[in-house]
Order: structure tokens, then C-alpha cells, then sequence
């Protein structure tokens, strides 16, 4: 995460922030959406799944680069959707870089809701889970295989 | 006469909690009133039997309560009671009248199926399946340049000879805007085509009257105007409806039944196979009478006038962009927006913890969302008559929080 400078405009919003009942809304949370991390395409050979929240428009494209190892070394994302939906990607794509394909299997829906920080009400389940339910179709891949970049 | 929200309010039990609750997504579903409660609950508690089979009193009572709701629905949309067919919602009516039609032999391979490019899933896909099912091309009436309307210039070019369907809503339900079906009906009549229309985002918002449109089928649902969940109505025309077969095979629907066939009755029971939502259709009877005691002229004007209101006020705000009909005569009471940089489910979620209900994403119609208008969904406010201008200041004051909350970061 960023620094900040605790400027005067940023305490009124902090304190916005703060009585506000936008628990869903945390710093981090906002700051991955705005600046995500790793959403780039990779070019190297690697393996790719998209995962689509139809109900509200969500949509990603998580890549993996794994090693012959099946170590993750790199990870990056392409989509577009809500808050929620982009910096989860955002945060997944830093999270599993190192890991191998054992510790990516034994990654659960509650790991996602701890990494993201915040309380998931039932109606943003499927944005807090979309960049897992990627990775739960990339596990199912064979990983070391090269796909066609689809964006659609 | 004006509709008073204040005293409206005091009919749905839902207002009566205390803390404010500006419900402005009554296109997705409308509150219920108490009276439509009380019948609905009359039913189960006093007189719950099946209809037209029990020879006891609560029996008959419920086969008579079950068909004054189908005269008073009748009634309420210029109609007669034999062409009512009560149904799940509208959803339901739609698949039913695709299997009605395909089932009688109303189309074969190679004829054109017209309907529009702002449609519900509800309408389209039961024709797209239809369309695949028959060799059938399925032809989109596309939307005027920079406009929300429907491209009426063209209708002539897709309206043919060919065409044996013609598939239209009333009122969209992403950008409120009204069609002008009694001109597609008009077109359609001249080469002899069916007219199909889905009344769903109108019907109790605005006047409709069957024989105004034009249509030989009108359907919808009756949870968005303040009836039950699960029944709706299909509309057809008597004269069409006794050639048609029954789309749902069951119990109900015969005259005589042997191991190898069955004989159907006339309409409208042969389209009601299977028990009913007896309960659902009574509360739809009582939703109704409520709507006409209130007048459906009144509610349209001040549904209408919030929505001017809301879409006025929205344009306002800095980023905001309201994706709507603005010719208020033209709109049914539904005002669609984006605000940039932040994703409409954001917004709601925001709008949702300040007690204002909306809703975001694409509506049930994606072609219109992503496509016709390019977004890749969009926040709406729906106006119902119990909404006030205080619901419109609580939804302006939530996205302009909202947009503080995001622009901090988007710097």
C-alpha cells in the first residue's frame, strides 16, 4: 500500500470515512480499485481464465505464469467491474506470486474475504469471488500450457 | 386528482418502520399494499381449497374468489375475463405463448420473427430459442441515433411479408421509455404478423389498455405493480386464442383424456394446466382495485413528474450521466445513470447502506445496456406513487458520498 501524507482535505474524508457505515469501502480496498496492481497482459507463456459476474456486469481475466516447478512467477489480470470485484483481482495477483499450484488449491473463499479486509454482505459475494473463481478454473487446467489470449 | 405519497405510505406496511427507507426500485419489484395482504391471508386462513373441483362451501368460495380476481384483471386492462390467463409472471407467459404459438404451427423454417434491440431477457430469449429451434430470423428494430427511443424509421424495412411474429414491449425497464406499439401493431397487421406485447414495466404505472395497443397478446407480471410475486397474466385475443394449443400440458386443461390422447377445454382454462397461485391471482384482484382507487392516470403523473425531477436533479452532479427518456410525457417513471469512475453496483452498494434502494447492472436486458447504449451496466431509480422528492434528495446526497469516497483514490 501507498503512503500517505495526511493532508487537511484527506482527515475530512478520512472522517467521512470513518462515521460513515461504508464498511465495504476501506482505504486499501479503494486503493487497489483506483490503482490496481498487475493488471497487464503476460506475455510469456502461461495459463488464463476469465470469470464473469452476470448479475452486475463484473468481468476478469486472471493470467498465471507458472515455473516447471508450478510455481506461480508471475500473476496478472485484465477486467473491468466494481470496486470490489477489481481490487480483489488486484490483491490475488499479489498474493499468489511464489506460491505453487498446492498452496493455490488449498486457498479458500474465507483467505479472499481476509485478504480484501472487509465485511462481504451475501450481495457482493460473487464480486469479492470473482478473481477466485478464475483461479479455481485455472487449477482445473493443465498449467504449464500456452492459451490463446481471450478477452471475451 | 394527485396522489399524496405521504398517505399512500401509510398502505404498505414496509413504510411503517420507523426509519426512512427511500425505495426506488419498485421496477424490479413493487411493495405490497395491506389490502392485497389481508386477501391473500383471508384465503389461507378462511376459505383455502382448490378452485373448480371442491363441492363445499370454502370451495366455492375460493373458485369464486379466484374468478372475480381474472374480471377484475380483465377489467383493469380493457379486456375480456375468458382472454385472462393467469400464469407465474411474466417470464412464464412469455415461454408459454412461444410454445402456444410453435406448438400450433404458427411459424416454419425461413419466416422473420421482429422484435427490439431494448427488450427483457424475458421476452427475448424464449423467441431466440424459438427463432433456433424453427430456422427462424430474429430481426432487432435497432434504437434512434443518440437516443433512447426506437428507430421508427426503419420499421417498414423490418416489418415484411416474411414476418409472422412481432415482439415489442410497452415500456422499457432500463430507460422507462414508452413505445409507440399501436404504430408497430399497425405495421404488423399489414402483412399479417402476430403482435406480441410485454406490458410488464407498465402495466400499473401508466394506463394500458389492450385494445389501444393493438396487440393480440399482451403479458406481464404482477409483482411490480403492487401484487404478489409469482402470477402474472397472458393476454390473447379470444378470436386467437381458440385456434392456439396449450403451451403446458397438465391437469385442469381437459374435456376427456384416454391412454393415447386428451381433448382440450375452451379458453382461457385449457391454458391453465395444473393447480394455480390461488392465492397469488386473488392478491393480484385486490393489487387492482387498490391501483384503480388511486387512479393509474394519477400514479403515471406522479411517477413521471420524480422521474423529471430525479433525472433533472442527477444531471447536476458533476460525472453523473442520466441514460433515460427525458421527454417526461414518454417516460413511465424510471430514471437509468451512470457516475464516473465508480461502477453502478458500487454506487448502490453505497446508496443501499443509506437506506435508498436501487439497483445496478444490466436490467435483464444486455443487448440494450452493453450494445445500444455501451455501458457496461447502469444504476436506476424506479418512481412509484409512494415515493416523495425526499427520496430524490436522499439518492443525490448518496452519490455525491459516494463520489467522495472514490475520487479520493482516483487521483
Amino acid at each position: 500500500m501507498r503512503l500517505f501524507v495526511v493532508s487537511k482535505r484527506r482527515k475530512k474524508f478520512l472522517t467521512i470515512l470513518a462515521n460513515s457505515m461504508e464498511e465495504l469501502y476501506k482505504e486499501n480496498l479503494l486503493d487497489h480499485n483506483a490503482h490496481p496492481h498487475n493488471k497487464r497482459v503476460i506475455e510469456v507463456p502461461h495459463v488464463e481464465a476469465e470469470a464473469r459476474n452476470a448479475s452486475c456486469g463484473d468481468r476478469g481475466v486472471l493470467m498465471i505464469a507458472f515455473n516447471e516447478g508450478e510455481h506461480v512467477i508471475d500473476a496478472a489480470f485484465q477486467g473491468e467491474g466494481c470496486a470490489v470485484s477489481q481490487a480483489g483481482l488486484s490483491m490475488l495477483t499479489d498474493k499468489i506470486k511464489g506460491m505453487n499450484a498446492e498452496e493455490l488449491k488449498l486457498l479458500s473463499p474465507g483467505d479472499i474475504y481476509t485478504m480484501l479486509g472487509v465485511q462481504i454482505s451475501p450481495g457482493r459475494v460473487n464480486c469479492a469471488l470473482l478473481g477466485y473463481e478464475a483461479l479455481e478454473k485455472i487449477l482445473k487446467k493443465p498449467l504449464r500450457e500456452k492459451e490463446p489470449i481471450c478477452l471475451h | 386528482m394527485k396522489v399524496n405519497p405521504e398517505s399512500i405510505k401509510k398502505d404498505f406496511p414496509i413504510f411503517l418502520k420507523g426509519q426512512p427507507f427511500a425505495y426506488l426500485d419498485t421496477a424490479a419489484t413493487s411493495q405490497t399494499p395491506q389490502v392485497v395482504l389481508d386477501v391473500m391471508d383471508a384465503y389461507y386462513t378462511k376459505f383455502r381449497a382448490n378452485i373448480h373441483r371442491g363441492l363445499y362451501e370454502v370451495g366455492e368460495d375460493a373458485s369464486k374468489a379466484y374468478d372475480d380476481a381474472r374480471v377484475k384483471v380483465a377489467r383493469f386492462i380493457g379486456a375480456e375475463s375468458h382472454e385472462v390467463i393467469f400464469t407465474a409472471g411474466a417470464t412464464a407467459s412469455s415461454n408459454m405463448l412461444v410454445s402456444m404459438l410453435e406448438y400450433s404451427g404458427i411459424v416454419k423454417e425461413g419466416d422473420e420473427v421482429v422484435t427490439t434491440a431494448m427488450e427483457h431477457h424475458a421476452s427475448l430469449i424464449p423467441l431466440q430459442e424459438l427463432a433456433k429451434r424453427n430456422d427462424l430470423d430474429l430481426k432487432h428494430i435497432p434504437l434512434a441515433e443518440d437516443s433512447v427511443a426506437l428507430d421508427y424509421s426503419v420499421v417498414e424495412k423490418f416489418i415484411t411479408d416474411k414476418t409472422k411474429i412481432v415482439s415489442i414491449m410497452l415500456a422499457s425497464n432500463v430507460t422507462g421509455v414508452i413505445n409507440e406499439v399501436a404504430r408497430i401493431s399497425e405495421a404488423a397487421h399489414k402483412v399479417g404478423a402476430l403482435v406480441i406485447c410485454d406490458v410488464t414495466a407498465a402495466v400499473g404505472h401508466m394506463s394500458v389498455d389492450v385494445k389501444t395497443l393493438g396487440a393480440d397478446f399482451v403479458y406481464f407480471s404482477g409483482h411490480k405493480m403492487c401484487g404478489p410475486t409469482g402470477i402474472g397474466v397472458l393476454w390473447g385475443r379470444a378470436d386467437v386464442l381458440k385456434k392456439l394449443q396449450p403451451g403446458v400440458y397438465g391437469g385442469g386443461i381437459v374435456e376427456e383424456v384416454t391412454l393415447a390422447r386428451a381433448t382440450y377445454r375452451g379458453i382461457p382454462e385449457r391454458f391453465e394446466a395444473g393447480t394455480p397461485n390461488i392465492a397469488g391471482a386473488i392478491g393480484l384482484g385486490a393489487a387492482v382495485g387498490y391501483l384503480e382507487e388511486v387512479g393509474v392516470e394519477n400514479i403515471h403523473e406522479h411517477s413521471k413528474a420524480l422521474a423529471d425531477m430525479a433525472a433533472k436533479l442527477l444531471e447536476e452532479i458533476p460525472g453523473v450521466r442520466v441514460i433515460a427518456e427525458r421527454d417526461s410525457l414518454k417516460n413511465v417513471g424510471i430514471v437509468s445513470f451512470v457516475v464516473k469512475g465508480i461502477h453502478p453496483h458500487d454506487v448502490a452498494d453505497i446508496l443501499g447502506k443509506e437506506g435508498v434502494a436501487i439497483r445496478a447492472g444490466h436490467h435483464c436486458a444486455m443487448p440494450l445496456v452493453t450494445d445500444a447504449l455501451g455501458v457496461p451496466a447502469v444504476a436506476r431509480a424506479s418512481f412509484y406513487f409512494y415515493n416523495t422528492p425526499e427520496d430524490i434528495d436522499a439518492l443525490v446526497r448518496g452519490i455525491k458520498k459516494a463520489q467522495e469516497i472514490f475520487n479520493n483514490f482516483s487521483k
